[in-house]
């Protein structure tokens, strides 16, 4: 058996839907943001197999700027995850309707 | 010996990533998600992507995820945190799984195959073309990484 770039890609799938998944049927801020890194990983197994595929260093370096744009963004993420407890006491987004949203 | 580590890899990243979504206490939830990223190292390395399977250990299971433990260490998650099935997110999840159906139709059709290494896929290669082609980038990046510390640290800090 040969493992095709097909199942990678698949895999690639199944894991962004996953993420999908979990943001719609979770209530907490921390789970959101899990989710929301699951599928930036799941988008990175892409990138890094059309470069296998085209023999290309350019998705690799594209990957690269991904996981460092997730770092940064969990960071300031996560402050503000943390502000909001703070504030409210409660990070279950159906609670956290002071905009009336 | 590649398929056997790519269906454990990959076995280990699907388990994981329901567990993320279905698990109850967020504590749970961020250790699964440390096993996905681990996985999905493994899947880098089977992919001849090395520096990105260090990078993918060494950043996201080693500090976004301990980020992540702080956090939820700092707040109360002692409350009811299940997972909700409304009407509404039963028809998303239909639309969904449509989506991921069509996708993974799409691209099981497809008839691309690996073919041995004929590039430099070596880290040093790596490093080449970023330091040339994406130098700009590059420190665009580090001026982002160093004004979201300044944020982080003056959005998180006590009020007098």
């Amino acid at each position: 058996m040969m493992i095709q770039p097909a199942y990678y890609l698949i895999l690639s799938v199944v894991l962004f839907s996953i993420g999908i998944l979990g943001i719609l049927i979770r209530r907490n801020l921390l789970v959101l943001f899990m989710c929301i890194e699951l599928m930036l990983n799941s988008v990175n197994l892409a990138l890094v197999t059309f470069s296998r595929v085209w023999q290309n260093l350019d998705g690799q370096i594209l990957s690269f700027f991904v996981i460092t744009v997730a770092a940064a963004e969990a960071t300031v993420g996560l402050a503000i995850i943390l502000h909001v407890y703070r504030n409210r006491k409660v990070l279950e987004i159906d609670d956290l309707n002071s905009m009336r949203g | 010996m590649e398929p056997a580590f790519f269906i454990l890899f990959a076995a280990a990243s699907i388990v994981s990533a329901l567990s993320v979504i279905l698990q109850k206490n967020p504590i749970y939830s961020a250790l699964s998600l440390i096993v996905v990223i681990a996985g999905m190292g493994g899947l880098f390395l089977l992919l001849n992507a090395n520096f990105i399977a260090i990078l993918q250990i060494v950043i996201y299971a080693g500090a976004i995820m301990t980020l992540f433990l702080f956090v939820i260490m700092m707040v109360d998650v002692r409350q009811d945190m299940s997972p909700s099935w409304k009407t509404q997110s039963k028809i998303a999840l239909i639309i969904l799984l449509l989506i991921a159906g069509v996708a993974i139709w799409g691209v099981a059709s497809s008839v691309a195959y690996f073919t041995p290494l004929a590039h430099d896929f070596s880290v040093k290669s790596l490093a080449r073309q970023l330091f040339s082609a994406y130098v700009f980038p590059f420190e665009a990046i580090s001026i982002l990484i160093i004004s979201s510390v300044i944020g982080a640290l003056y959005i998180a800090r006590k009020e007098e």
